[in-house]
């Protein structure tokens, strides 16, 4: 696990051309290329840094759902993670991080309103949902189990 | 000789309650909002008749009309009323002359002399309360108020009649085609029968006519007073003329000793053509006052057949304006089978009954407990005491008590499921639970998966997504509910994943996900280690009532999809309005899976594509299921680790590496 050293502090760094990086983002997508194109231009220096940093990883946020009760809380929410997984995987390692049972079932929620389809790359997620701010938000919540 | 005014003994009508059945059905299944005129048809008899009666039935609404035998039919309309106030406020004068203007018309086009049964008809104002089987009814039998018809001279009876023989009559009679009015002429010393239509104005003759009066009475019935209008109207030559007529009376067959003749003086039309005919005929009540009669059909019937009947009563109402288009049948048809007989079980089965379904299978292995009568909508607190009724069957008689008609059965049964491993000495037991529920999975349409942990419905979901049935599985939270139609596995077409319709994504029915396809973790026994309020389905009691009825709702929906199954999905990517609205159905959209909670109030819709390493109904398992049947079972009881390993995710290579982590305060 990589950890990023207090001196990538992205919000220092001076972007002149934001439209530039845009336009580099647009390079690196793979599948969710068109879809990005259409989007807004990321409006937030924080994840230009992050995508002209690290441009094969895609930033996310994963929080608890606000009303979830069961599951405990993820020490760190901020994430980047390989575009190439799938969401699938994803899910794997936030399950690990969240140390619960292995018989937990728990769903994740993107944008608080999609399901998150299991057999879809980061990529592909992350140019359809990502915010505009250029971060992919992403809820987990306990799966409804009781009759 | 007498001068006396004749009078006539009016129709009395008599309403099978099969006329009233029919008219129900017909009312609701046809006619639903519409309130023209509808032709019917009533019979009268004048063998071993009892009073002048007119009849109707169920075949009153056939378009070819058989009276039955010895029985003469006669032409009537019914204006069903749809609100009891038009029923009240319709012009009763205003519509005997409707009616009487008929056969004043049937009369000038010379239809009557064709078809001489057409002299006498009726007509029916009804209002027809379908909700208490009541029906508000008044018959008339339209006749010109005037002129009055005096006798010439003493009534006698055929016995009494020197020139007729009964058994001249008879042979008459016999020969004759059209039985109800003819004219007995005599030719060359015989009598013969004729038509009215070959009558060509001969003296000495009778007019004959089927009288429906009872042995004894004097009076002729009714038809007398239409009969010698019509002659009036259509034989000018006959005016002031004395006219006999003969009416017959059958005591059996062959005995017409009691028929009667009467000679009256026709009088001539003094009427000029342009003035207007006043009609009488309004039926009086029991009463004997004028007014509507009202017949109650619901102590008559079966309470069983009531219940069905206003069952289906109020799903039916909706396609009298609302749904024209729902299919009801197919609803009707559907055998349903629900996993859990708990808060969901309980209410979904409730739902279904709702909504007309008849079949409903229900399994689960609890005894009703004394929690649980006030959650759970079909048990009691008695069901409790004696600690040993199991709520399968309870709840499957519990249906039967409200809905008599329904097909109810419960089975007492554990369903197996994924890590809680199977002993040798339950083996067998297990084996034969196992082809119980694949049997009832297959000879069902619907699943409900209404259980109350994650891994009591992999079996369920794995079964129905094999045997290509629709499965809906409806789940609750503490203040959340998840209620979601499972991906069809019956494919019509080669689907792709996702597709853009408009604005939305689109996704295929064949496509959508199952319960377990939003987790990488194969279900197991999740009671371990687990405290009670962790074990319990602790939820805030509404949830369950909501959930249960989305999931039936859900299902009708789907149902009147053309598609079935496999109807698409859609949803939007963002939170904004777009311009492209969801497909509907006749019941509006049908979303592939609700959650809702109630801390705000909110449902979300989200659609999402099958997993492809699903633990319960990727291809993978499915085939493996397929191919080794209860041995593959019995290896995924044994351990969830064996579905992980079989679906590869459980294999995810170590990525911890590649991931980076960052604190706020990195930025």
């Amino acid at each position: 696990m990589i950890s990023i050293d207090s001196s990538y502090s992205y919000n220092k760094m001076k972007y002149t051309n934001r439209c530039d990086i845009n336009s580099n983002l647009t390079h690196f997508m793979t599948s969710g290329q068109k879809k990005l194109q259409d989007k807004e231009p990321i409006k937030s220096d924080e994840a230009c840094a992050i995508r002209v940093l690290y441009p094969t990883k895609v930033p996310v946020i994963v929080e608890r759902y606000n009303n979830e009760s069961d599951l405990p809380t993820l020490n760190k929410k901020k994430f980047l993670v390989p575009q190439e997984i799938t969401m699938s995987q994803f899910l794997t390692i936030i399950k690990k991080r969240l140390e619960i049972g292995p018989t937990k079932a728990l769903f994740l929620l993107i944008n608080s309103r999609t399901l998150a389809p299991l057999s879809k790359t980061l990529a592909e997620i992350y140019g359809e949902h990502r915010n505009t701010d250029g971060f992919l938000y992403i809820t987990y919540s306990s799966q409804e189990v009781f009759g | 000789m007498s001068e006396e005014i004749l009078q006539f003994l009016p129709f009395k009508s008599f309403v099978n309650s099969s006329f009233w059945h029919k008219l129900a059905e017909l009312k609701i299944d046809v006619l639903k909002l519409s309130d023209t005129p509808e032709t019917v048809h009533g019979f009268y008899s004048s063998f071993q008749a009892k009073s002048h009666l007119l009849e109707v039935d169920y075949s009153a609404f056939n378009s070819e009309f058989t009276p039955p035998k010895n029985c003469f039919p006669v032409q009537g309309t019914i204006y069903n009323k749809n609100t009891i106030e038009e029923f009240k406020n319709c012009n009763k004068v205003d519509l005997v002359n409707l009616e009487g203007q008929k056969f004043i018309e049937d009369l000038k086009n010379g239809k009557v002399l064709k078809d001489p049964w057409l002299l006498f008809r009726f007509f029916i104002l009804s209002f027809a309360d379908l909700k208490c089987h009541k029906y508000y009814y008044w018959f008339g039998f339209p006749c010109p108020m005037s002129p009055t018809f005096t006798k010439n001279t003493n009534t006698i009876s055929l016995k009494e009649c020197e020139e007729l023989s009964e058994d001249s009559v008879l042979e008459a009679f016999n020969g004759i085609p059209e039985k109800s009015f003819f004219v007995l002429t005599k030719t060359e010393g015989h009598w013969i029968g004729k038509a009215l239509a070959d009558y060509n104005g001969e003296p000495d003759v009778y007019f004959c006519f089927c009288d429906p009066v009872e042995v004894g009475l004097e009076q002729p019935s009714w038809l007398l007073r239409l009969y010698a209008y019509f002659l009036m109207k259509t034989y000018p030559a006959l005016h002031s003329k004395s006219v006999k007529f003969l009416g017959l009376r059958f005591s059996s067959t062959s005995d017409i000793s009691s028929s009667l003749i009467w000679n009256l003086v026709l009088p001539g039309d003094s009427k000029s053509p342009e003035e207007e005919i006043k009609f009488v005929g309004w039926e009086t009540n029991q009463n004997c006052k004028m007014g509507p009669r009202i017949a109650s059909m619901a102590d008559s019937m079966d309470p069983a057949k009531l219940a069905e009947n206003s069952v289906n009563l109020n799903l039916k109402l909706m396609k009298w304006r609302l749904l024209p288009d729902l299919n009801l049948d197919v609803i009707a048809q559907q055998k349903c089978l629900l996993f859990g007989a708990g808060t969901l079980g309980c209410g979904v089965a409730r739902n279904l009954l709702s909504w007309g379904f008849k079949n409903i299978t229900l399994v689960d292995s609890g005894k009703v407990s004394f929690s649980n009568p006030v959650r759970q909508s079909l048990y009691k607190h008695e069901d409790a005491l004696s600690g040993k009724q199991m709520k399968a069957t309870t709840a499957a008689d519990r249906l039967k008590e409200i809905n008599p008609s329904a097909v109810t059965k419960g089975y007492v049964m554990q369903i197996p499921m994924p890590g809680h491993a199977v002993g040798d000495s339950m083996r067998e037991t297990i084996t034969k639970d196992l082809e119980t529920i694949e049997e009832l999975v297959k000879n069902h349409d619907v699943i409900f998966l209404l259980t109350d942990s994650r891994e009591s419905r992999w079996l369920p979901t794995m079964l129905g997504a094999f045997y290509k049935k629709i499965v809906i599985n409806a789940a609750l939270g503490f203040d959340s509910y998840l209620v979601m139609r499972h991906g069809s596995s019956r494919k019509e077409n080669e689907a792709s994943g996702e597709t853009d319709y408009g604005d939305l994504k689109c996704v295929n029915g064949q496509n959508l996900a199952c319960y377990f396809c939003n987790d990488v973790t194969a279900p197991g026994d999740s009671m371990k280690d687990r405290t009670l309020d962790q074990q319990c389905t602790v939820t805030r009691p509404g949830v369950s009532n909501i959930a249960s009825s989305y999931a039936v709702e859900l299902l009708v929906a789907l149902l009147q999809h053309p598609l079935r199954e496999n109807a698409p999905a859609y949803f939007q990517l963002t939170e904004k309005k777009v311009k492209t609205s969801v497909p509907e159905g006749i019941l509006g959209i049908i979303p592939h899976s609700i959650r809702g909670m109630l801390c705000n109030y909110e449902n979300i819709l989200p659609a999402a594509m099958k997993f492809n390493q699903c633990v319960a109904c990727s291809e993978k398992v499915l085939a493996e299921f397929g191919q080794t049947h209860f041995e593959f079972l019995f290896k995924a009881f044994e351990s969830s680790k064996y579905l992980e390993d079989l679906t590869g995710i459980s294999q995810y290579e170590d990525l911890e590496n590649d991931i980076i982590e960052c604190s706020d305060s990195d930025f």
